[in-house]
């Protein structure tokens, strides 16, 4: 039992949706790490996450954010963070990062950001 | 609040984060801690003990000592290993600008951003003691 369940899907060509349950620590990261890894592979830079039932992040879990919004950020992607608790929302504060996170109600204001940016960054490009 | 001193032993293994946490934080609220003192007494205590079984290259079920001495004004927790010398108090804890993008090496700048005091000494017998006193809230 590793404490940490993840439902993860593909919405739509780009998107990946999110849902985490249960605590993100040093034991466990990996498995997230591994989650975002396949999606990069497949060219998946845009992610809405629902963390509202995740009840402790440890900096390894963290990490994992801090390091994924990077590779989704240079790719023109980005991480919308949906309902972090307080106590999550206390550790990315504490580590200085809360403010690179969009973050939102629920999952329909998460993909419609992520479907905004996306004009933004294709309007960037014309 | 009555002062109470408590003893973990656990072995060198990430799969014991979780009940370490939930020990910890039953323990405390049982002594009426504050939410916001619990906080930071179980992420101090989870990312330390994370930082030992990472660099201090115990075998995989080797011993980790936590001792926790709870009082109304305060909160000391050592953490006690027999590992290589670490001393986390001589390591920078800042975060760089670079920090988008990296994923490991936070845990050591939070352990200083929640705690009042951090302390590491060596015992003559090989154990490394990290002390971290955190002011109740």
């Amino acid at each position: 039992m590793s404490g940490l369940k993840i439902i993860s899907e593909e919405l739509n060509a780009g998107v990946a949706y999110f849902e985490l349950q249960g605590y993100l620590d040093a034991h466990n990261f990996e498995r997230l790490e591994g989650v975002f890894e396949k999606y990069f592979v497949d060219g998946v830079y845009r992610f809405a996450v629902d963390i509202r039932r995740v009840e402790y992040v440890s900096s390894a879990g963290a990490g994992v954010f801090i390091g994924a919004v990077g590779t989704c950020q240079d790719n023109g992607g980005n991480i919308v963070l949906v309902q972090p608790s307080q106590e999550v929302k206390e550790i990315f504060e504490l580590l200085g990062v809360y403010q690179i996170f969009p973050v939102v109600p629920n999952k329909a204001r998460a993909l419609e950001f992520l479907a905004n940016e996306s004009s933004r960054n294709l309007q960037g490009e014309l | 609040m009555q002062a109470t001193q408590e003893k973990i032993s656990i072995t060198a293994d990430r799969a014991v984060l979780a009940e370490i946490r939930s020990r910890i934080r039953t323990l405390c609220e049982r002594l009426d801690v504050r939410p916001s003192t619990v906080r930071r007494v179980v992420l101090a205590t989870d990312e330390a003990v994370a930082n030992v079984i990472e660099h201090s290259r115990l075998a995989e079920g080797e011993p980790i000592e936590i001792r926790l001495d709870i009082r109304p004004e305060e909160i000391v927790i050592e953490v006690r290993d027999s590992g290589v010398v670490f001393d986390p108090t001589a390591r920078k804890s800042t975060l760089s600008n670079g920090a988008l993008g990296r994923k490991r090496g936070f845990g050591l700048h939070l352990i200083h951003l929640v705690t009042d005091e951090l302390g590491y000494s060596r015992t003559d017998d090989g154990v490394n003691v990290l002390t971290i006193r955190i002011e109740a809230q």
